[in-house]
């Protein structure tokens, strides 16, 4: 590095520019900032002490991160937007280059310096807004706030007097990158920094004090509520801003030695997972630490639901939320991994689709336990959640700030075993907005799976037409000619015939009737058993003409099936009756075995489709369910939601 | 799924037994021609029982 060496304008003291870029240097000797202003050197007074915060880092110490030159920490700046004070690290490369370590609630985030590209100035900046930064792609802003320029130890890049108000846009960008513009104090922003979150082992820092040995001695620290003198463990000491008296309710300072902010009363609930609590779920450790109730009011009516703050020092926070009885993991989500989609209504996460489920302003009730940023009772965002079973993902947002987190479904009993809480989770109520079908994905599987049956039972059907259908027997009869209408003498046997399979038979009749009829009293005799198998037939045919022009009705031919005939040798008596004096001389007789019969087919199918249709139905009424506390109930004319659960895009 | 596809076999099995077999929906009940009836020269070709008709 070139430094730049003067002499403190105020006490005299040698002061070393470390970085040839740095613009701003707090005399270690008597705190006063100095500026440089080209050879001569500013004297901007006496800087505040540094605030205590949690920091894990210290000036003086060396890293590499990442392939780039060695570095060390020259610089601390601690900035203050009004819910807390956070650290930005100056990193000093050799060659004079430098780039920023945002830590703040126990997050790194290494920002390097990046060519700035046009972008819209400070008061046009939006939260939810994209940007274009050029090569590192297209970012979300995140958060666009102010922030007071508390005080500094070391070296800074910029010449800014202490007490400073500074201008930022947070901005997240695709697969986890981070960027920040930084508008100075003006409204023209002076440069842009993009980095991502890197996990502080990952810096290869020497110099510092054992962080875990620090994280140990700090945990666990037993104070106690100076509202009410309850015992308070505070189990994040090093992450912890605010802490929620689980006796009194009362909000304390953990970075103020617990100085009483507010006061929320007696909580009116209680976690139903002990803060404190040691458990494992989805793979990983935590430790539940904190407890909120929070709520939205919609149409006067007030819908609670509780967050759990687990933590974990290496994995960071998460939160287990339970509604109803319905149970949530929820973890943080980059809002530059998120596309919208379907006119804003929809966004697109992991290439899963979620729909706008419910949009409000959630309210914080209740505080209990730590909390990592400043929490305060009455705090209100404006939520939206969006659905994609089992996933939700759910935005939160105030003017300054935009936070999206995705939530997984848990079952309830996952969470008692993974806490090995006693006796049993709640009862869930109703059905929750991400909750998985017990449908899902069965029914288009199921509709397809009848879609092919029905094309084998059709299939079979034809196989069994080719196969079947033998004619057994086929006769012209002739009616004696003296014979009357329905007497014994007009009823005539037919030769003997021979059925070889078990089956059905048709017995078909074709007779030359014109304009009158012909009915058979039928009877099949089964000769070697005297089995007897009796029915009808009767063939009518008219046809004429009227006004309308000709007509005809009725027909020639006429069938009739006998049910499961065993095999043997076979007669069939024929008891005739015709119109009087319109006797027909002859008819003729057809008998087949094995005819399938389409009626069978079409039943068949139609119980066949009867599974896929309940299924169908349960599934419609699960999902009209779900939607039904929704800002898209389908009982108030919603919009496109009546799609089956099979677009949950994970079957 | 697993349930609906022994559903579906159970409808293959029942259509295709009740084809092979030749059952029919409301198929009448066999009757039988008394002993006395067919071991008598000339059976049922003489046989009374016939039914009237229509």
């Amino acid at each position: 590095m070139s430094g730049y060496e003067a002499r403190c304008p105020s006490c005299g003291a040698t002061v070393v520019f470390t970085l040839g870029a740095t613009l701003l240097r707090v005399c270690d000797h008597c705190g006063v900032a100095i500026a440089r202003k080209g050879a001569k050197l500013a004297d901007y007074g006496k800087v505040a002490a540094l605030i205590p915060t949690p920091s894990v880092l210290a000036l003086g110490a060396h890293g590499g991160y990442e392939g780039a030159p060695p570095f060390t920490l020259v610089g601390r700046l601690q900035l203050d937007h009004g819910s807390g004070t956070w650290d930005e690290w100056l990193l000093g490369f050799r060659g004079d280059s430098w780039a920023w370590l945002s830590e703040a609630q126990g997050r790194f985030h290494y920002m390097g310096l990046a060519a700035l590209p046009p972008v819209p100035e400070f008061e046009e900046v939006r939260v939810g807004q994209t940007l274009d930064l050029g090569p590192p792609g297209t970012f979300v802003v995140s958060e666009v706030r102010e922030a007071k320029f508390v005080t500094a130890a070391g070296e800074l890049p910029f010449d800014v007097e202490p007490g400073s108000t500074l201008r930022y846009a947070d901005l997240s960008g695709p697969g986890g990158q981070l960027a920040t513009l930084d508008f100075g104090t003006g409204s023209k922003a002076e440069s842009l920094y993009v980095g991502r979150e890197v996990a502080l082992a990952d810096l290869g820092l020497s110099g510092l004090p054992d962080v875990e040995e620090r994280r140990q001695k700090a945990s666990g620290q037993n104070l106690s509520c100076p509202q009410c003198a309850g015992p308070l463990e505070v189990r994040a000491p090093d992450q912890t801003q605010r802490i929620g008296c689980p006796y009194c309710g009362t909000i304390l300072d953990a970075t103020k030695d617990l100085a009483i902010l507010e006061t929320l009363g007696n909580p009116p609930v209680q976690p139903l997972i002990p803060l404190g609590s040691k458990g494992r779920l989805f793979d990983q450790d935590w430790q539940l630490i904190g407890f909120m109730e929070r709520s939205v009011t919609v149409e006067g009516v007030r819908y609670p639901w509780h967050e759990y703050l687990l933590y974990d020092p290496a994995a960071g926070f998460r939160w287990l939320v339970e509604s109803k009885g319905h149970w949530s993991f929820v973890e943080p989500v980059g809002a530059g991994d998120i596309a919208r989609a379907g006119g804003g209504d929809q966004f697109i996460l992991d290439g899963k689709t979620f729909k706008h489920f419910q949009g409000g302003h959630a309210t914080v009730d209740v505080v209990m336990g730590e909390f990592y940023w400043a929490v305060k009772g009455g705090d209100q965002v404006k939520s939206n959640d969006y659905v994609c079973p089992p996933f939700m993902l759910s935005s939160e947002e105030d003017e300054s700030e935009a936070n999206w987190s995705r939530g997984t479904y848990t079952k309830g009993a996952d969470v008692w075993k993974g806490f090995s809480l006693v006796g049993g989770p709640p009862t869930p109520e109703g059905v929750a907005p991400h909750q998985p079908s017990p449908f899902q994905g069965r029914v288009k599987s199921t509709w397809l799976m009848a879609l092919g049956a029905a094309g084998l039972l059709i299939f079979l059907y034809i196989a069994l037409s080719m196969s079947g259908g033998r004619v057994v027997h086929k006769q012209s009869v002739t009616l004696p000619p003296t014979a009357l209408s329905g007497t014994p003498e007009a009823a005539v046997f037919t030769d003997r015939f021979f059925v070889q399979s078990p089956g059905n038979l048709e017995v078909m009749v074709h007779s030359p009737v014109s304009n009158t009829w012909l009915y058979l009293d039928g009877a099949l005799i089964n000769e070697e058993t005297g089995g007897l198998d009796e029915f009808d037939l009767e063939t009518s045919y008219y046809f004429g003409s009227d006004s309308d022009g000709a007509w005809s009705e009725g027909s020639m031919d006429s069938r009739t099936y006998l049910a499961s005939v065993p095999p043997g040798r076979y007669v069939m008596r024929l008891g005739p009756q015709w119109e009087a004096g319109r006797k027909p001389p002859t008819f003729d007789l057809r008998v087949r075995s094995r005819v399938p019969r389409l009626y069978q087919l079409v039943l068949a199918l139609l119980v066949l489709f009867l599974w896929p249709i309940v299924i169908a139905w349960r599934s419609m009424r699960f999902e009209s369910q779900r939607w039904s506390e929704s800002d898209h109930a389908w009982t108030s004319g919603g919009d496109d939601d009546d799609d089956d659960d099979d677009d949950g895009g994970d079957d | 799924m697993g349930g609906y596809a022994i559903f579906v076999l159970a409808v293959f099995g029942l259509y295709g037994w009740s084809s092979w077999r030749g059952y029919e929906i409301g198929g009448g009940k066999r009757g039988l021609i008394p002993a006395n009836v067919r071991q008598a020269p000339g059976g049922y070709r003489s046989f009374t029982y016939w039914r009237g008709g229509k």
